[in-house]
C-alpha cells in the first residue's frame, strides 16, 4: 500500500473542503488580475498593443501584458499557429500556473483564416482549451478589451478560477 | 537594380552534370550571385523543373540582367550538384527546394529542412503538386458537387 500517496490525496481533500467557502473569492481575485503573456506570431499583435495602449487602456480592468510566463494566468493566440509555434505554444501554456485561460485572437486563430487550406498551420482550438474567441482580421482594438470584459463575466458566473484552482 | 531596362535571357540544361560548369562560365563572366532559386513541378512528363536566377552587383554593363538557367530533374528521384561553392548565396535557397520538391543538391555542406519542422515534414514535400491539404481536398468535393448539379 502506497502510504505516501493516500497521504498526499487526504490532504488534498481536506484544503480542497478547507477552501471552498473562499471559492467566489478566488473567482473574485483574478477576475481582476488577468495577466496575458506576449504571444505575438501575426498582424493581431497591433490591434493587441493598442488596445492596451492610451486610448482604450486595458490595463484599467485589471489586465497587464507581462513577458516571464510563470506569473501569468492567461494567454491571448494573437494570429496563425504554425505547426512549428504549435510546440512553442503548448511549452508555454503549460508553464503558466493554474488557474490558467486562453483567448484566440482573429481569424486564423479561430479557423486558419487566410491560411485555411495550408500544409502547415495548426487550428489552436485542436491543442488547447479555449474561453473566449475573438473574431476579425485582424479585430478591432475594442473587441480585445471585450473579450478582457467577457472573460471576467465568465469567470463569474460559471466560477472558472475556483473550478480549476480547487480540481485542476 | 537600375532603371526598367531589365533583359532577361535564358538558358535551358537537360543534363543535371552540366551546371556546375555552366554556373563557372556565368560567374567568370560577372554574374555574382544568386537572386532566387526555385523548383516547377510538372506531375505529367515526370519532371521537375529547376529554376535558378542570378544577376550582377559588380559589373555595371550586367547589373539590370536577370540570366535565368533552367535544369531538368528527374521527379523520382531529383538530384543536381550543389551550386553554394560557386554562388555562396544560394545555400539557403537550396535548403528550402531541398525541403519544398525533395530536391537532393550532392556536396551541400548543411542540406537539412530550413522553414518546415523536420519531424512533421519528414519524406514529405508540400509544394510538389501530388501533396493535398486535408482542407483543399473538402474545397475541391464542394466544387465537384457544385460541376455535378449541387447536393443530390
Amino acid at each position: 500500500m502506497d502510504i505516501a500517496g493516500v497521504a498526499e490525496r487526504s490532504i488534498k481533500k481536506i484544503l480542497k473542503t478547507l477552501m471552498k467557502p473562499f471559492s467566489p473569492m478566488i473567482d473574485w481575485a483574478t477576475k481582476y488580475s488577468i495577466w496575458p503573456v506576449h504571444f505575438t506570431t501575426s498582424c493581431c499583435g497591433c490591434e493587441f498593443a493598442a488596445s492596451y495602449g492610451p486610448r482604450l487602456d486595458t490595463e484599467r480592468l485589471g489586465s497587464l501584458p507581462f513577458t516571464h510566463v510563470r506569473n501569468t494566468n492567461a494567454i491571448i493566440i494573437e494570429g496563425t499557429i504554425t505547426k512549428k509555434m504549435a510546440k512553442a505554444l503548448k511549452v508555454v501554456y503549460e508553464q503558466m500556473p493554474a488557474p490558467k485561460f486562453v483567448v484566440a485572437m482573429g481569424a486564423c486563430a479561430i479557423d486558419g483564416g487566410i491560411f485555411h487550406n495550408s500544409y502547415n498551420i495548426v487550428k489552436p482550438r485542436d491543442i488547447l482549451p479555449i474561453e473566449v474567441y475573438i473574431p476579425g482580421c485582424p479585430p478591432r482594438p475594442e473587441a480585445v478589451t471585450n473579450a478582457v470584459r467577457t472573460l471576467q463575466k465568465r469567470m463569474q458566473t460559471l466560477r472558472l478560477a475556483s473550478k480549476q484552482a480547487l480540481e485542476g | 537594380m537600375s532603371g526598367d531596362s531589365q533583359v532577361k535571357a535564358e538558358f535551358f540544361i537537360e543534363n543535371p552534370a552540366e551546371l556546375p560548369s555552366v554556373a563557372q562560365t556565368l560567374k567568370e563572366k560577372g554574374y555574382d550571385h544568386v537572386i532566387s532559386l526555385s523548383a516547377v513541378d510538372y506531375p505529367k512528363s515526370n519532371e521537375i523543373h529547376l529554376v535558378i536566377h542570378v544577376s550582377s552587383y559588380t559589373k555595371k554593363d550586367i547589373e539590370p540582367k536577370i540570366f535565368e538557367i533552367r535544369v531538368k530533374l528527374n521527379r523520382d528521384n531529383p538530384r543536381v550538384p550543389s551550386l553554394v561553392k560557386i554562388w555562396p548565396s544560394a545555400e539557403f535557397q537550396e535548403r528550402e527546394a531541398y525541403e519544398m520538391f525533395g530536391i537532393v543538391f550532392e556536396n551541400h555542406p548543411d542540406l537539412r529542412n530550413i522553414l518546415l519542422d523536420p519531424e512533421e515534414f519528414s519524406g514529405v514535400h508540400p509544394l510538389r503538386k501530388d501533396y493535398i491539404v486535408q482542407v483543399e481536398d473538402i474545397m475541391l468535393k464542394l466544387k465537384e458537387e457544385v460541376k455535378n448539379g449541387g447536393n443530390k
